[in-house]
């Protein structure tokens, strides 16, 4: 059941209706209806997995119980046993099988045979985005940011809560948790926001990342085949469809999270005008990037910071290696992240690292042109990022790269389906005229100081709503879902 | 006060003109004749009439002419219809079908290995559950609803279905003749383009490669085209298992793993049934280049030769 699926509506439909009526500001009864909402939506992923959810949820929840206060030794020990259950649970789950067939890999390249196997581990499903809350849940007890929880059912609410388990937003206990304990009773003007959000989630990844999904996955299947100009159209693509499928799926979770009255963390801030990599990864997957800034880079940036602008770079370059391999076992990731963490060294050296510039336009209402340039620069650059990332392994980012730069044949394309994505690519443009003329909003349809009326507003969601079910493309999985 | 205002606003603005919409289209196309609502009535009506029963994909529904024939006979068959479907016709309609001698089942390459539901044409498997009240997926709404799918054209078929629900308009989308057989590739219409053979067979093998491996596909198209014989048996009913005829581009590109897991899997089914006879037209000499339409059927002169075929083949299982 995913969150833009007519089951999804019919299930949330149900839970609305007794969430906001025989439940009505019973918060502990609210909580039981999310927590077994939550467990059931999961469950119908893949029930399997219910039980892994669970104990992952018992454990941590009797883990925080025993941290105590004022015994920093006892505190830090249990804190790290939390953290590395967690990291163990990834480990098991995400990274084993990617582990022993690697090490048997190397040892048949040079010639000593094993007959190690894989354990043909089953992923289950958004097991990144509910350990990282579960780590968050036990750091944040041990500095002390919150108490431990003493009802289970709103912590396991938190860490299963049904709009965010398959992929995030990763909200963070001191945020959510509050939300869960406070009386909720409808509020009117969230929940009109929330069905906005949503509607946009659902054009961004029904129009946009749906119809260019199917002209990537052409070219990705034989990108030997390719010239260049598809490679580079494709490249580019890929980064729209990353962007509109990510947070598409963000803005409907949050919007759904905003309907039942909660407000989850932001993840995206038009990242597509980041003007420096900085920049850019402080506007994309923000709940991630976050919590590794965090847990990860606070800490190492400390340690390292005798060695001046060298301790920064370091911090960085690991920061990034484990954004990368959060997202899964494979040496793409792990480049992606080195890439990512180079990219890091000419802002850190300049001295603009940290810096939050405020975007301004021109007298059109368009971005300066200096600005645009490194708007185009950035998107260049995660691009060929992404196109480490998307690849199976480094020697088909390799060809894909070096097909790009192959200057023969360059006034065609070699796969079909670009023309049919016009409209996409129409639908596109205005996405991202929407985001940058709404640039200080939350998202684009947040349009109420610009249009007043009513009826125009409803009209506007009608066209959005005409355009995205004329337009939208065949059903393709959330791209992080496999995270 | 809010939840109220909140929810008359949506249902007012939103929720009530979107199920007015959906359900508009969704009457508006249905009300469309096609083939299969053509085909599905007829045999509700006059299964009981049929000595032969023609079933099969494309292949045989543009290769075979039951008017032309002398036998009392339905072409069933449907574009893309897999094996799977194929006995659902056969089984829905077999007590009704009392005058039933003959069946003939065309088996393309990619038959054995087919499933409807994984491939492009995927959106085809509404119209069994819409026209054929076909029970595989009664819950899933994507092969329930012509609503699922969606894009301008349907948008334009909408507005025609409902045109002619008001009396306005006269649209139909039935390509089929009275007895079933697909009346758009004919002599006057036809590609001169023999490329298209090596362009679809090249589709065809992609098509295969990805089907190949799911051995439980391949067992249920077994079973299903066994069932099929093993009840006609039972009915004293002949079946023949046909490999239709291709033109020379399409044969020659085709990987030829592919042809003979068919001619086996049909082989296999022929020689288990003592009722079943499989009959290999695919490389037969008696089709020209003039008698295709395109590489893999046929135009309306070379149905007229292929029916003059099957009659005498017909003529020869039932009496045998």
């Amino acid at each position: 059941m995913v969150i833009n699926s007519f089951n999804f509506l019919l299930f949330f439909t149900i839970v609305f209706f007794v969430y906001y009526f025989p439940l009505k500001e019973n918060t502990k009864a609210q909580n039981w209806l999310l927590l077994i909402s939550s467990y059931i939506f999961y469950g119908v992923a893949n029930w399997k997995m219910i039980p892994i959810l669970l104990i992952a949820t018992t454990f941590f929840f009797f883990v925080g119980k025993q941290i105590p206060r004022g015994n920093e030794k006892r505190a830090s020990l249990l804190t790290s046993i939390g953290v590395i259950a967690g990291i163990g649970l990834l480990f098991y789950f995400k990274y084993l099988d990617f582990f022993i067939q690697s090490f048997v890999d190397l040892f048949n390249s040079i010639g000593l045979k094993t007959n190690w196997s894989t354990f043909g581990i089953i992923f289950p499903l958004g097991i990144s985005f509910f350990t990282f809350r579960l780590i968050s849940y036990v750091i944040e007890i041990n500095r002390g940011r919150i108490e431990p929880d003493n009802n289970f059912i709103t912590f396991a609410t938190y860490i299963s809560f049904f709009p965010t388990i398959m992929s995030g937003p990763i909200d963070r206990p001191n945020s959510f948790i509050p939300q869960l304990k406070a009386k909720r009773s409808f509020n009117y003007e969230l929940a009109i926001d929330g069905s906005r959000q949503v509607l946009w989630g659902l054009f961004k990844k029904m129009l946009i990342a749906n119809n260019i999904a199917q002209f990537i996955d052409v070219v990705w299947s034989d990108i030997s085949t390719q010239n260049s100009p598809t490679l580079i159209i494709a490249a580019g693509l890929y980064t729209i469809q990353m962007y509109a499928d990510f947070s598409g799926y963000s803005d409907m979770a949050i919007g759904v999270g905003k309907i039942l009255g909660f407000r989850i963390t932001k993840n995206f801030n038009y990242p597509f005008f980041a003007t420096n990599i900085a920049e850019y990864w402080r506007r994309w997957h923000i709940s991630l990037t976050s919590w590794v800034t965090d847990y990860v880079f606070m800490p190492l940036n400390i340690k390292f910071r005798n060695l001046a602008n060298a301790g920064l770079i370091m911090a960085i370059i690991i920061n990034m290696i484990i954004i990368g391999v959060w997202h899964g076992a494979n040496w793409t990731f792990a480049l992606f992240g080195v890439y990512h963490g180079l990219l890091f060294i000419p802002i850190i050296l300049k001295g603009t690292f940290g810096r939050n510039k405020k975007l301004k336009s021109n007298k059109y209402g368009l971005p300066k042109l200096s600005d645009f340039m490194k708007m185009v620069a950035t998107f260049s650059l995660v691009t060929l990022g992404l196109i480490i990332f998307r690849a199976d392994n480094i020697a088909q980012a390799w060809t894909y790269i070096v097909g790009i730069f192959n200057l023969s044949n360059l006034l065609s394309l070699t796969s079909d389906g670009l023309r049919v994505l016009i409209p996409t690519l129409l639908c596109t443009i205005a996405m991202i005229v929407a985001e940058w003329k709404m640039r200080d909003k939350e998202f684009p349809l947040q349009i109420d100081s610009i249009i007043s009326r009513k009826g125009w507003r409803i009209a506007l969601f009608w066209i959005i709503i005409i355009v995205t079910v004329l337009y939208s493309g065949e059903e393709q999985q959330f791209i992080y879902f496999q995270f | 006060m809010n939840i109220k205002r909140y929810l008359i606003d949506s249902f007012i603005y939103f929720i009530i003109p979107l199920l007015i919409i959906a359900i508009a289209w969704e009457f508006s196309i249905r009300s469309i004749p096609n083939d299969y609502s053509y085909k599905s009535k007829w045999l509700k009506d006059n299964a009981h009439d049929i000595e032969v029963l023609y079933l099969g994909p494309s292949t045989v529904m543009y290769d075979i002419d039951p008017t032309t024939s002398k036998w009392k006979g339905f072409n069933a068959a449907h574009v893309s219809q897999s094996l799977k479907y194929d006995h659902f016709i056969f089984d829905k309609y077999i007590n009704q079908m009392t005058s039933l001698k003959q069946i003939v089942l065309g088996i393309d390459y990619w038959s054995p290995h087919g499933q409807m539901e994984q491939s492009t044409e995927w959106w085809r498997v509404k119209y069994y559950t819409i026209h054929y009240n076909s029970p595989y997926h009664e819950n899933k709404f994507k092969y329930k609803y012509e609503l699922y799918f969606h894009n301008p054209r349907t948008l334009k078929i909408a507005a025609q279905g409902a045109a002619r629900i008001l009396g306005m308009g006269n649209v139909s989308h039935l390509n089929v003749n009275n007895l079933g057989y697909g009346t758009n590739y004919n002599v006057n219409n036809k590609l001169i383009d023999w490329d298209n053979g090596v362009n679809e067979a090249m589709r065809h093998n992609e098509l295969i490669k990805t089907y190949k491996n799911d051995k439980q596909a391949y067992e249920e198209n077994l079973n299903y085209v066994s069932d099929i014989c093993k009840l006609s048996e039972e009915r004293g009913i002949k079946v023949i298992l046909l490999a239709p005829p291709i033109y020379k581009s399409y044969t020659n590109t085709l990987d030829n793993e592919y042809i003979n897991d068919r001619n086996a899997f049909c082989q296999s089914i022929a020689d288990k049934y003592s009722n079943t006879t499989f009959l290999d037209l695919s490389n037969s000499d008696l089709f020209a280049a003039d008698d295709f339409y395109d590489a893999n059927h046929l135009n309306d002169e070379g149905t007229r030769k292929m029916v003059g075929l099957m009659d005498e083949q017909i003529e020869y299982s039932v009496l045998r």
